[in-house]
């Protein structure tokens, strides 16, 4: 069974996390900085997102947009739901297919350290689902 | 918990010697290995110096040597107490780039000590170090012939990176130039002999590297007091060299690359790029039908070639070693090696 139960949940908790981490005195200028486009692709359940990383705002949006990628991911729910919990492997789930990336490599590289203090933040944000499941 | 002594990288700039946790075997083709001898890399340099970010608190360090204390269910081919040296570079043996005998750019690449971006693999600056897919990524040390533990420590990286530079690229009696006589360059320099060079050339501004250039037959061009480029078409009847080796992973060292390289020749680089972009003379380079060869090198396809001629006595790479200090002063360390007072540097754990 799948963790999050529909899309708005995809939207809450992971477009949640990206959010926060627009706010995120460390990492949220760095983000801003990045200059990318950087698209989502969740399945089951299914989910497109945009994280636009750029000044003044970083915006996260859900459904088709009309901006261009520089970097597209794709990968279920879950995964993802792992990853920001920092129980997954990136580099392991690309060997696998599990994840597929398109764009170029070097920028997709300087993305993922600016995720992992924002691991504690996404444990946080999914603490009221995991209870409710407990 | 058990813990260990490891060089841990706090923030670029800030390396200390802590106590952190020891890893420990996840996957059943992991293996864990106390640390013999670790070396400091000029890739260690990318997060130190900031130019290759990472999230705080990495184990660094991808070089070393050591003896298997812990094997996984699922390993074969080393057992505990072997001695062996392990790839910098991790990759799965399974994707579509592996089975094209490209593990460098396997879609899993994982590289020890750089942290999430690669892979989360703790370094091998350390007491110990888990080491993943061991039967692919590991090579037992060998036993008999020349070489010392600090010769086939290199073969986890600069040895086989600066041989594959030449490798793929050389023809025997070509001329080979190699921008850079930091590590990598000179173990190019070195391969390119083994290789069936004809005349190797070595181009930097360091005089102690250039006198390490020339201790290994190789002719020092000094680029603070002549010009490369006229150097090496002196030297090669005004053709230009067949293969040039970029040792440096700076666009300036690119640039000067293209204007050594003969017509119908070869520019191979093993220096590391993250830019998103560079100006090339690529007219230049069309018009003389350069191959261009790059990317995050196939270590492990060159360990068991790099091994045995190291056995042979025909690579010594451990004579590149200028510093050999206890794992305690890698904070020193890094910044000799930062401000290039240190050729290579290599680190005993156990200090």
């Amino acid at each position: 069974m799948a963790f999050f139960a529909d899309t708005n949940e995809v939207d809450k908790y992971i477009g949640g996390v990206f959010r926060a981490a627009a706010e995120h005195p460390e990492s949220g200028p760095k983000f801003r900085a990045a200059g990318i486009n950087l698209r989502v692709l969740y399945t089951d359940p299914d989910c497109e997102m945009w994280i636009l990383m750029r000044e003044p705002a970083m915006e996260v949006t859900i459904g088709p947009s009309d901006e261009t990628a520089d970097i597209t991911l794709m990968m279920r729910s879950d995964t993802g739901d792992k990853y920001w919990r920092g129980e997954y492997n990136l580099a392991v789930g690309l060997a696998k297919g599990e994840v597929k990336a398109k764009g170029p490599v070097n920028k997709i590289l300087k993305l993922v350290p600016l995720t992992k203090p924002l691991f504690p933040m996404y444990r946080d944000l999914v603490a009221d689902k995991d209870a409710a499941q407990a | 918990m058990a813990t260990m002594k490891a060089v841990v990288l706090r923030k670029p700039f800030e390396v200390v010697v802590d106590e952190v946790e020891r890893p420990t075997i996840t996957d059943p083709a992991d293996v864990l290995m106390r640390v013999d001898l670790t070396a400091i890399c000029g890739t260690d340099l990318h997060p130190y110096d900031g130019r290759i970010e990472l999230e705080e608190d990495v184990v660094l360090g991808h070089e070393f040597v050591g003896t298997v204390v812990e094997v996984g269910s699922a390993v074969n081919l080393v057992s505990e107490g072997d001695r062996a040296v392990a790839s910098c570079v991790v990759s799965c043996g399974h994707c579509r780039n592996c089975r094209r005998e490209r593990p460098g750019q396997c879609a899993g690449t994982r590289i020890f000590g750089l942290g999430l971006t690669f892979g989360s693999l703790s370094g091998g600056q350390a007491e110990y170090v888990v080491v993943p897919n061991a039967d692919l990524t590991l090579r037992k040390l060998p036993t008999e012939g020349a070489g010392t533990d600090e010769d086939k420590l290199f073969v986890g990286d600069i040895m086989a990176t600066g041989y594959e530079a030449v490798r793929k690229a050389i023809r025997p009696g070509d001329s080979v130039a190699v921008v850079g006589a930091g590590p990598v360059g000179l173990c190019a320099a070195m391969s390119a002999n083994v290789l069936g060079a004809s005349r190797v050339m070595v181009v930097d501004k360091v005089a102690a590297r250039l006198k390490e250039a020339e201790a290994i037959g190789a002719v020092a061009i000094d680029a603070s007091a002549s010009d490369p480029a006229s150097a090496v078409q002196d030297l090669t009847d005004w053709r230009g060299a067949d293969v040039v080796i970029d040792a440096v992973g700076h666009p300036s060292a690119l640039l000067s690359a293209c204007s050594l390289v003969a017509s119908g020749g070869a520019i191979s680089i093993p220096g590391v790029y993250m830019e998103d972009s560079i100006e090339l003379p690529f007219g230049d380079l069309y018009l003389k039908g350069v191959t261009i060869h790059q990317g995050v090198a196939n270590i492990i396809n060159y360990m068991d070639e790099t091994l045995a001629l190291i056995a042979a006595g025909k690579l010594d790479p451990s004579r590149f070693i200028s510093h050999r200090m206890p794992m305690s002063e890698a904070t020193e360390a890094y910044r000799m090696f930062f401000e290039r007072e240190a050729t290579k540097i290599v680190l005993d754990p156990t200090r």
